[in-house]
């Protein structure tokens, strides 16, 4: 099967005030039709300027992208704006973390989806309102003729991801992707807007790529996993087995100061030592090594290859060099 | 929306009422008799008592205040020392002809505030940014009367191609919009178009660049929409703020013209004013200033008005 996303060699730079910032470097990784990625990683591992590359959202004076990305056979990267925006919001769109932030605040949800729906499906007015009305209820967002009116402050946290999630899926897009979408909202509103998506994604049969920090998340929604540290992708395989065996030690400290049930709670957490590195230069060895409590002299020299093919794969000596 | 017009305009209306105070009592808050002007130094006592009686003057103040009030809010703002007409017509006719002219200048520099504002924020930190920028600080900082002084200089003395002074044929009372009177009205409104465009500017560069920067814009991207669908949303957010700014702009305008007025004898309040100032001619001066303030505590009613129908986010309560 072909992929939908194919990403090869990704390189994101951006034009920082004190030179550049190597926020992703040498990233691939595929998307198969149906399936779901969890890209997994703490704040600032680039797992969200990966995302925002799989739409070219990055201001372009800016960001220098190199590499490749295919996405549903299109070569992303040389695009032109025209075609660009057709492809955005109609073959892949975008779920927002903070759905406050990422709606208009001065149009009504109702306005702002009928406008996608409009550019999209070149539709009337009145169709696009019948659409918008039939999404705003398949999200179950109670009384939904009503809230075609109401604008994004007057709603609950929850509702409002539920109209961006109708928003982004108004135009039944191949691809959705979904950047922390419950991280801003309660615990218990987490848990509906996760099975929400998963249940959307088994309708429409889509691709999902679905960033989070919480691994209980990632295998909640998940297929696959790529655990990223440092602007790379460090460990890549099926969810389940990356989780319950992870080969490198950056997802396995990661694991280990995960809270799951049974454990003892006077025991305390046990933290990775030290803090990820800043992303000022370009790195061939493995950027975890100064953390690392297996790390060994060959640990600064540059990384070995890996097969990006590969069902599983990390970036880690003790598993590549075998 | 029509009981929060109404709240509104109740708010207002406590605020006229203090404006109007103010405005009564500059008379006796400022040196000097305001019958002066009118009675003779010599004057024997009982012609003082005479002529403060035909005045009104005698009576205590606060009747003063509520029968000018009375009178004024039917219209009648009493008859100039100096001329003996009634004040209410020449305000009038000074005040149509201000309003041509603050019309025209806030035409000019809204427009071109809106447009360089726009120009700055999206060419951030580019030479277009740093030159509008530079074209709104001169505009704020250089004083108007001297502008004035020197567009008349250039284009009235040393080339010969406008006016500089007076409303153009007929005087106060003919203004018509065609070009032998719109000849007359340009220098001083573009010397005046200077200072709201400076402003506007500052204000339409600060509030674009910050909706630039919100995720919402990128979200809009990444919904598809083409451009100018994209800036129409950065409008309507930039409008409220915008709006209001230009609303009190527009109320300097009116008042503030007083100088440009003067410099290029434009009929208007401004010249009106000036004239009142010199003759000591108080039911005018209090006249004219009353009325410009009312304009101004309408002008925040419209603007206020206005920013609720667009940002759905200030409660109509």
């Amino acid at each position: 099967m072909t992929p939908l996303i194919e990403v090869k060699k990704l390189n994101v730079t951006f034009q920082g005030e004190e030179g550049p910032i190597y926020a992703v470097q040498d990233v691939s990784f595929d998307l198969a039709p149906g399936e779901t990625l969890a890209l997994l990683g703490e704040s600032g591992c680039g797992k969200s300027v990966t995302m925002k590359s799989l739409m070219r959202l990055h201001p372009e004076h800016k960001t220098q992208i190199s590499g490749q990305i295919q996405v549903a056979g299109q070569d992303l990267l040389s695009m032109k704006s025209s075609a660009l925006s057709k492809l955005r919001g109609k073959t892949i769109s975008m779920v927002f973390q903070e759905p406050m932030l990422a709606f208009d605040p001065v149009f009504t949800i109702g306005d702002q989806i009928i406008e996608a729906v409009r550019r999209h499906e070149g539709c009337s007015q009145a169709d696009a309102r019948q659409r918008a009305l039939e999404m705003l209820e398949r999200v179950r967002i109670p009384s939904a003729a009503k809230r075609l009116k109401a604008y994004p402050h007057e709603m609950s946290g929850g509702m409002r991801q539920r109209a961006m999630i109708a928003l982004a899926l108004a135009c039944r897009p191949q691809i959705l992707l979904a950047d922390e979408p419950t991280t801003a909202l309660d615990a218990t509103v987490q848990i509906q807007v996760l099975l929400l998506l998963k249940e959307l994604q088994r309708e429409l049969g889509m691709s999902m790529i679905f960033v989070t920090h919480d691994v209980g998340v990632a295998i909640e929604v998940a297929d696959r996993t790529a655990v990223m540290y440092a602007g790379r992708i460090i460990e890549q395989g099926p969810v389940q087995e990356v989780l319950s065996h992870p080969q490198h030690p950056y997802t396995q400290g990661l694991l280990a100061a995960t809270v799951h049930p049974g454990m003892d709670r006077h025991q305390p957490l046990p933290a990775i030592p030290g803090s990820p590195p800043q992303l000022l230069r370009r790195m061939e060895d493995c950027a975890f090594a100064p953390r690392c409590p297996h790390a060994q002299e060959a640990c600064s020299l540059p990384l070995p290859a890996v097969d990006h093919q590969a069902a599983r794969w990390s970036r880690c000596i003790a598993h590549t060099s075998a | 929306m029509f009981v929060f017009i109404f709240r509104r305009f109740l708010f207002a209306l406590p605020i006229a009422l203090a404006v109007a105070a103010v405005c009564f009592s500059l008379v006796h808050l400022a040196p000097g008799d305001p019958l002066t002007a009118v009675i003779p130094a010599d004057a024997p006592a009982e012609v003082v008592i005479a002529i403060k009686e035909a005045y009104g003057m005698d009576r205590p103040l606060w009747i003063q205040f509520v029968s000018w009030v009375q009178r004024a809010v039917q219209g009648d703002l009493g008859v100039s020392v100096a001329t003996g007409r009634p004040v209410m017509g020449d305000i009038q006719l000074a005040l149509s002809n201000t309003l041509t002219l603050a019309f025209a200048s806030a035409f000019l520099g809204f427009s071109g505030g809106i447009l360089l504002g726009a120009l700055a924020a999206v060419y951030r930190g580019t030479w277009i940014d740093k030159a509008a920028t530079a074209v709104a600080i001169t505009g704020v900082s250089v004083p108007h009367y001297w502008l004035g002084l020197i567009l008349v200089i250039i284009f009235s003395v040393q080339l010969d191609w406008l006016p500089s002074m007076g409303a153009g044929p007929g005087g106060s009372a003919n203004w018509a919009w065609d070009w032998a009177h719109l000849r007359h009205l340009i220098l001083p409104a573009v010397t005046m178009c200077f200072i709201p465009m400076g402003i506007v500017t500052r204000t339409v560069r600060a509030t674009v660049a910050e909706i630039l920067n919100s995720e919402f814009v990128t979200a809009l991207q990444a919904r598809g929409l083409r451009r100018p669908r994209i800036t129409l949303h950065i409008a309507k957010n930039a409008a409220p703020t915008v709006l209001s700014v230009m609303g009190l702009q527009f109320g300097y305008l009116l008042g503030g013209s007083i100088l440009v007025e003067t410099v290029f004898s434009w009929p208007g309040t401004g010249f009106l004013l000036n004239t009142a100032i010199f003759q000591r001619d108080i039911p005018l001066l209090q006249g004219i200033i009353l009325v410009l303030a009312m304009f101004f505590v309408a002008l925040n009613l419209l603007v206020d008005v206005l920013q609720t129908l667009m940002d759905p986010r200030i409660k109509r309560s």
